[in-house]
């Protein structure tokens, strides 16, 4: 009922619709066979079936056909990282396409394992990561609260200034940060970055949180009230589980943003033993060596599992980000 | 036992680092907010006691982290901080201190002039360089970043709205495009931005392979400065989409259907339709989206960092990259007052507009006044 | 001469003495910052494993990888906050310029011998003072061939152009010859062959004279004109094409040896590896690689126990005859100390090295040479991207040296 779908030019020429419809199933048939046709004739190159399918699938289907060009866009360069990850030694740079390269091998996730730390890199983000979303959720959902519920002096400016924090250049921090850091003797250990981690995704989470909590109605906490809860305790009993997909979302955001953090690590972690598979990585094809292979592998191991999160949870994505924004 | 780096020892070091700091977190917190409230409501006797005690730790990390940084800046641009007064600033340096003041008004005037002119006893020669080609003044700079901006942003937008509106009509495999289309958004920044800088290599690049495959010329992505801007700003382009397309769809699915009804029976047509309802309603999530967009994209630094590093000729650069380049990068020259000056700019910049755009949209009054 | 060398010994015996006592109370933990590749540190942290087990057992050193910039940067912004610095620096010296200028190192006179280093301690000085000693000297570039496609070194560039030729003719897969394209550490040679420098005799920088435009030209021709090599090639594109076979010759530096010498890192190298002087220029000269070494500096944080280790350490790992052989040979690189030499028989790769090291010029430690990379980076890119003349490369960087100056 609330499609656009109604938006398809049948509702006026509806007597030529059939016969234009068949035309066009007749056209993809054509344009599949001939890059069928095309690929035998060129020895095998499957390039043509493809762009042949996919034009086939364009002129039937027209909207399947833009969504699977914009998901092959998304999901190309993905599986090119799987198939440099299973490149043998010898073949890292080739200007093949193949998927799966001739000669696939484990070797670069074997030799991840064994030559580098990998698993201390994963262990260490691993543990900061954690630390921080759990922290930063904890501080932002009662900050978030607080913004949502009452009025105060000083609120709006607060407000504003979480905005502005968002607006200052990366570089800007970073030396201060440092400062910060080596004065509290914190640079070979990794409570320095879970510190400075947290507090950056602090504002951004409370926007999210606060956009959330104003959507829910305040007579669901004061009606808990009357039942004798005090508001700490309605907070926790009402707001906190109705407010799941915006948590979920921001402890999403925030394990993400952890996770992936490279320029604050590097100029924070002064020690091997707390490496971040970030900095791990990206020594494997810094100046000194340009393993490729190591550097597909372990960046296949530490995007699947997020990857996986994610789209799991891209439903929450769209409920906890927009819900409520928009009133009928 | 030890495999790969990781031993039940270096686990449990880890954790004895990590558990004891959140357990001391939630402790402080909780001993903290009730030692703030019994203060604020006894002894002060505020109304506003639980509000302020339930954002303190906000407060405390926002401060430490971030309006400390910000001060430490501030302060840096007011002083003469380079190599050769380096012993005046560090606690360890040595050498004697030539300097009669460490911070000054004096001070602050020579660096913000810097970041625009190139003065010279006095007297304003022109733009001066932020980087070492001509090129890297301050509005050719702040032109290519007004640039990247515009051009990330409008693509954003468009591209995410045209697929939240395919996404939004009857159609088979909802779930797996959804699923499909949102991956740029989860894959981690630094991997994003290495693999597609090898994608880019002119010989090994797939797109170059793609390119020839299809009877194109190759094209040197990295040597060439349009190209290269191009490529840079593709890939920023390919990693924004999901999150507009996520934030639209989801407003558009909220957008109740008796709306579209109404307006077909007025006659309405497609764009119409779009234009009179969806757009209009859309509205509270656009201009946030857009509004954080332009913050994000404006101060965007790692993808160009990676991919280009602001070369070939320094043509890639934005405002924050060529001070990350100025400060950090193979031709900094470690002119640290300098380099805070520059970055209060970039930010103030950034601040300028935000103030402007959130007062002439009025979009965000949503957030701070319901 | 013999009564030196006695003074040395008992030196050598007083702070070994020292090192033990001190070990005797506690062992040390050490962090050394170093801008070396992943190969030459772990040759490193097993030179460590002996000096302590003779000298501090259970001691242990923490190598901390850097790149040069990171380097520079992280030291200067530990030195800022006034904490964090590590106890030793590891890096090529024209980074020691910038650190003593912010005084942020230990003079060392006082704490080795310098005499023990008679090659390269000059490019560690500054103002008479020295502030690193050698691990070993060189950190210069070179021919380097794969002798399986190219029987013999191209003596001139016109050789080494149709020897490149001829193996793409052979095998259309293959590349000739490639290096690292964009960077001006493999330009300024030929500069140099080209009888270039980056100081004039007045001692001031001078980015535009004819040899540097004949540089710029020469570098420019060599990819637009003979197409002699890739389109486009960095660092890491060179070194991943001959550690896999795929390039016949490249230019690299003495730190890559001991890799390509390992058959399993470099599968189509090892045996097939050749080492040879640059070709020469059609005016008869070779280019002139900088050459100067890697440097251990110690910095002003450094103290007591720690001073005391790393002081012993050092010494031992650069002048200890044993360990220099361990150290700077077992990586592929070249002695900075007279006791230990190169023998051409057991060793034709390093004798080969040695020769390219004698056509070098030495790299001032003198900050400013910053200014010369940087200004020079940008307008060689331009010109290997045939945007920009090479008159007006020179002439831009000179403008931009200027200005750098200035500060």
């Amino acid at each position: 009922m609330n499609s656009t779908a109604a938006a398809k030019p049948a509702s006026r020429s509806s007597l030529s619709d059939e016969g234009y419809k068949q035309l066009r199933q007749y056209g993809a048939v054509a344009l599949l066979v001939g890059g069928l046709i095309l690929t035998v004739t060129n020895g095998m190159s499957w390039g043509y079936a493809i762009i042949g399918a996919w034009l086939g699938l364009l002129l039937w289907k027209p909207l399947h056909g833009i969504l699977v060009f914009y998901s092959a866009i998304s999901v190309y360069p993905v599986l090119r990282v799987i198939s440099i990850s299973l490149r043998p030694t010898d073949g890292l740079l080739s200007r093949s396409l193949d998927l799966i390269p001739p000669g696939a091998t484990f070797n670069s996730f074997v030799e991840l394992f064994t030559e580098e730390e990998f698993l201390r890199w994963v262990w260490n983000s691993l543990t900061i990561t954690v630390a921080v979303s759990l922290i930063g959720i904890a501080i932002s959902a009662t900050g978030a609260y607080a913004f949502s519920r009452w009025r105060f002096p000083g609120r709006r400016p607060m407000l504003i200034f979480l905005l502005t924090t968002q607006m200052l250049p990366a570089s800007m921090l970073l030396i201060p940060i440092f400062v910060i850091v080596a004065q509290l003797n914190l640079t070979n250990n990794v409570l320095g970055l879970v510190l400075a981690y947290t507090s950056t995704a602090v504002p951004f989470s409370i926007w999210i949180l606060k956009g959330y909590y104003d959507t829910i109605p305040p007579d669901l906490e004061e009606a808990a009230m009357v039942d004798g809860c005090q508001r700490m305790e309605a907070f926790y009993k009402v707001i906190l589980p109705l407010s799941t997909p915006a948590l979920s979302i921001v402890f999403l955001f925030n394990f993400l943003a952890a996770w992936a953090e490279f320029l604050v690590a590097k100029v924070i972690l002064q020690s091997n033993a707390v490496m971040t598979w970030s900095l791990g990585l990206n020594e494997l094809i810094g100046t000194f060596n340009t393993d490729w292979g190591k550097y597909a592998a372990g960046s296949v191991l530490v995007t699947l599992p997020v990857l996986l999160l994610f789209m799991w949870q891209s439903k929450y994505l769209i409920s906890g980000l927009t819900l409520g924004s928009v009133k009928g | 036992m030890e495999f790969s780096g990781l031993s039940g020892d270096v686990i449990l070091g880890t954790l004895g680092q990590i558990l004891p700091l959140i357990v001391g977190i939630i402790i402080g917190i909780i001993a903290l907010e009730v030692g703030m409230y019994l203060f604020l409501a006894r002894v002060v006797k505020t109304k506003h006691a639980l509000p302020f005690t339930l954002l303190a730790p906000a407060i405390i990390a926002i401060t430490l982290f971030m309006v400390y940084p910000l001060i430490f800046n501030v302060l840096l641009a007011f002083s003469d901080l380079k190599r050769s007064t380096f012993p005046c600033y560090s606690p360890v340096a040595l050498g004697a201190c030539e300097l009669d003041h460490l911070y000054g008004l004096d001070y602050a005037i020579k660096n913000f002039t810097d970041v625009f002119f190139r003065v010279r006893d006095g007297e304003i020669l022109g733009w001066g360089r932020l980087l070492r080609t001509a090129d890297s003044t301050f509005p050719v700079l702040l032109g290519r970043t007004v640039m990247w901006t515009v051009a990330n942003v409008i693509f954003h937008f468009t591209i995410g709205m045209g697929l939240a509106l395919i996404m939004n009509m009857k159609i088979r495999f909802k779930g797996i495009y959804r699923a499909l289309i949102v991956i740029p958004w989860a894959i981690p920044g630094v991997i994003v931005g290495l693999t597609w800088k090898q994608e880019f290599h002119a010989q090994y690049g797939f797109v170059n392979v793609l390119i020839q495959a299809l009877g194109g010329q190759a094209i040197s992505w990295l040597d060439d400065p349009t190209a290269a801007f191009i490529a840079v700003v593709f890939v920023n382009i390919w990693l924004g989409v999901p999150f507009y397309m996520v934030m639209l769809l989801g407003g558009i699915q909220s957008i109740p259907g008796d709306y579209y009804e109404a307006s077909e029976i007025d006659g309405a047509n497609a764009w119409q339709r779009f234009n009179r309802i969806t757009l209009p309603l859309l509205r509270p999530i656009i201009i946030p989206a857009i509004t954080l967009d332009v913050i994000w994209t404006f101060n965007r630094l790692d993808i160009i960092f990676l991919i280009t590093g602001g070369g070939p000729q320094e043509s890639t650069n934005i405002l924050v990259s060529a001070l990350y380049n100025a400060a950090f990068g193979p031709a900094a020259t470690q002119q640290l007052g300098f380099a805070a000056a520059f970055s209060i700019i970039i930010f103030l910049i950034l601040f300028a507009f935000a103030l402007v755009w959130i007062t002439t949209s009025g979009g965000l009054k949503e957030i701070y006044d319901r | 001469m013999s009564r030196s060398k006695t003074l040395l010994f008992a030196l050598l015996f007083l702070l070994v003495l020292g090192a033990v006592s001190v070990s005797a109370q506690d062992s040390v933990n050490l962090v050394i910052w170093s801008q070396d590749g992943d190969a030459n540190n772990v040759v490193l942290a097993e030179q460590f494993a002996v000096w302590a087990e003779a000298v501090a057992p259970g001691s242990t050193l923490e190598i901390v990888q850097k790149e040069t910039e990171v380097l520079r940067n992280d030291v200067l912004t530990a030195g800022l906050a006034g904490s964090g610095l590590p106890d030793l620096i590891l890096g090529p010296n024209d980074a020691i310029g910038v650190y003593e200028d912010a005084g942020l190192l230990m003079g060392l006179d006082e704490l080795f011998d310098t005499s023990m280093y008679p090659y390269n301690l000059g490019a560690a000085q500054i103002g008479g003072v020295t502030y690193g000693v050698p691990t070993n000297a060189g950190n210069h570039l070179m021919l380097m061939y794969n002798k399986s496609l190219v029987a013999e070194a191209p003596q001139t560039w016109e050789d080494l152009i149709a020897a490149a030729r001829a193996v793409e003719e052979a095998n259309p897969d293959l590349q000739g010859f490639a290096y690292n394209l964009n960077e001006p550490f493999w330009f300024l040679p030929f500069v140099h062959g080209f009888g270039g420098t980056t100081y004039a005799e007045d001692g001031s920088m001078v980015l535009d004279s004819e040899a540097w435009v004949n540089a710029y030209q020469f570098v420019q021709d060599l990819k637009f004109v003979e197409e002699a090599v890739p389109e486009e090639c960095d660092y890491a594109c060179a070194n991943d094409l001959f550690k896999e076979g795929s390039v016949a010759m490249i230019l690299n530096g003495d730190w890559a040896i001991a890799e390509y010498l390992n058959v399993e890192q470099s599968p189509a190298l090892g045996e097939n590896l050749g080492v040879a002087p640059w070709p020469a220029l059609a005016n008869g000269e070779r280019p002139k690689p900088f050459t100067a070494g890697k440097f251990i500096s110690i910095p002003v944080t450094t103290a007591d126990a720690q001073l005391e280790a790393a002081v012993s350490f050092v010494t031992w790992l650069t002048t200890d005859a044993a360990a220099v052989e361990a150290y700077a040979i077992g990586t592929g690189r070249l002695p900075a100390i007279a006791a230990v030499t190169v023998d051409p028989a057991v060793d034709p790769i390093l004798a080969a090295s040695n020769e390219a090291l004698a056509t070098g010029v030495g790299m001032p430690a003198d900050p400013t040479l910053r200014c010369m990379w940087d200004s020079v980076r940008p307008n060689l890119e331009g010109v290997m991207s045939n945007s920009v003349t090479a008159a007006d490369a020179a002439m831009e960087a000179q403008i931009a040296a200027e200005e750098c100056l200035e500060g």
